[in-house]
């Protein structure tokens, strides 16, 4: 694991978790406003 | 040491730097001096030969560890010096000069984060549709179920009525000729089947073709004409007519199993039919919540990006777009689309394409630059867990998870992906 960590294999599992909690962020302090889903006609 | 770094557009910053004689005659030195401990030269000791003679033997291999020491330790110092850049990937050196008076000189090519300024991200405005799971939708869940486990007789007595199922046999044309040579490839499904079983009500197939079949007995044969609708699938036959030469070879009645406890137990073993409809709705219920955080993440994303526009490095977009349109050319073939057709949508496609790429982009830069100003930190523990968790999911050992990771992209990656994660 050591080695596998060294190699930097490890950093993009990493960064793609860091940005998924910066997704959660903004979605946990966004405005969500729930509206009528369209109808087919409109 | 003599630095000097211009920005310049699009995230590029160029480099200059002047390493004064001293520098280059120390660092000479003591490259010099490691060469004299280690080479082994014949006739001498090792360690014991005259420098001028390891000068001479290796005279090529020196001067190039020199260069390469002043060209490492100078980008180190100018990244010291300009900390407030965060360069992404340097280029390959150019200009690369011993000077007549011992200096040494180089340029370089940065590329570099995009500078701006983070919009206000806390209280993004998004719209979600409202939803619920009905009794209604439980109910046609539970029908969809019911036709599943239907029985069906062969009806030899009378001729097809509306809520029979019909077997045919046929094969459709456009103006004479074979569907698929007017619709290409991907009409090719569409244009003959046999043994095609068919509900005879008003919405399956084509608008009119089931009332065409209404009062036919099997072996009985029937050319039926339709529309193809404004929003068929496929753009080329939108709205032309369409003949299918049919020919019934069976007629079918459908009934339902009971809806009753029985069935319920069929279904899920032990389960009620209260049961099965509350497991029904716990799963409708899921799945709807699931595609509102997927709703609410694209949402977010999307605010996000309207509210700011920068350069991307030109690399990164280069590279990111040949991703992207690798990704919608293999989309669309795994939806049916040809060869020819990629090719001849092959300009537009790559279009949209580096809009995609520019977003997505844009996003990878614009969450890293929140998570570092919210501080958001991701611990060991919780990468280890989650590789162990994609290990598991994969039913394949740890380290195969770990081997596949810098395949992953991270700052390629398309908002849509982040809705799984």
């Amino acid at each position: 694991m050591k080695e596998l960590q060294k190699n930097g294999q490890l950093s993009n599992i990493r960064q793609n978790m860091l940005l998924s909690k910066a997704v959660d962020f903004l979605v946990s302090n966004a405005n969500v406003d729930e509206v009528e889903p369209p109808t087919e006609e409109s | 040491m003599n630095i000097r770094l211009e920005k310049k557009e699009k995230c590029l910053a160029a480099l200059s730097i002047e390493v004064p004689a001293e520098a280059v005659a120390s660092e000479r030195a003591k490259i010099l001096k490691a060469f004299i401990r280690q080479a082994r030269i014949p006739g001498f000791r090792p360690g014991k030969a005259p420098r001028a003679v390891i000068e001479k033997a290796h005279a090529e291999d020196i001067s190039q560890e020199v260069e390469s020491r002043l060209i490492q330790n100078s980008f180190q110092e100018a990244l010291k010096e300009n900390e407030d850049l965060k360069v992404l990937n340097v280029k390959n050196p150019e200009n690369v000069t011993h000077q007549a008076d011992g200096s040494f000189t180089f340029d370089a090519e940065l590329i570099t984060s995009p500078e701006f300024s983070l919009p206000d991200y806390k209280g993004l405005d998004i719209e979600v549709p409202k939803v619920e799971v009905t009794d209604e939708i439980v109910d046609e869940n539970l029908d969809q179920l019911r036709q599943r486990f239907a029985d069906y007789e062969d009806i030899e007595d009378r001729a097809a009525e509306k809520g029979d199922l019909a077997v045919i046999d046929y094969t459709a044309t456009i103006d004479g000729k074979p569907l698929e040579e007017v619709g290409g490839e991907q009409a090719k499904p569409l244009a003959s089947n046999e043994g095609y079983w068919i509900r005879l009500d008003e919405e399956a197939f084509f608008p009119g073709f089931t009332d065409g079949l209404i009062g036919l007995k099997p072996n009985e044969e029937k050319k039926i004409s339709v529309t193809l609708p404004d929003d068929f699938p496929i753009e080329t036959i939108r709205g032309m007519d369409a003949d299918f030469s049919v020919t019934v070879t069976g007629l079918k009645s459908e009934t339902l199993p009971d809806l009753d406890d029985e069935f319920a137990n069929k279904i899920e073993q032990g389960k009620s039919l209260d049961d099965l409809k509350a497991l029904i709705r716990d799963d409708l219920e899921m799945r709807q919540k699931r595609q509102l955080e997927e709703i609410k993440i694209n949402g977010v994303l999307a605010k996000l990006n309207e509210l700011v526009d920068f350069d991307v490095p030109e690399d990164f977009l280069t590279s990111e777009t040949q991703s992207q349109a690798d990704a919608m050319v293999k989309e669309g073939m795994e939806a049916g689309m040809s060869e020819e057709q990629v090719k001849e949508r092959q300009g537009g496609l790559f279009e949209e394409a580096e809009v995609r790429a520019k977003n997505s982009l844009k996003t990878n830069f614009l969450l890293t630059e929140i998570a570092e100003t919210e501080e958001l930190k991701v611990e060991n523990s919780d990468v280890l867990q989650r590789v162990t968790m994609m290990a598991k999911q994969a039913k394949k050992p740890v380290e195969e998870v770990y081997e596949r990771a810098p395949k992953e992209r991270t700052t390629q990656q398309h908002p849509s992906e982040y809705a799984s994660q």
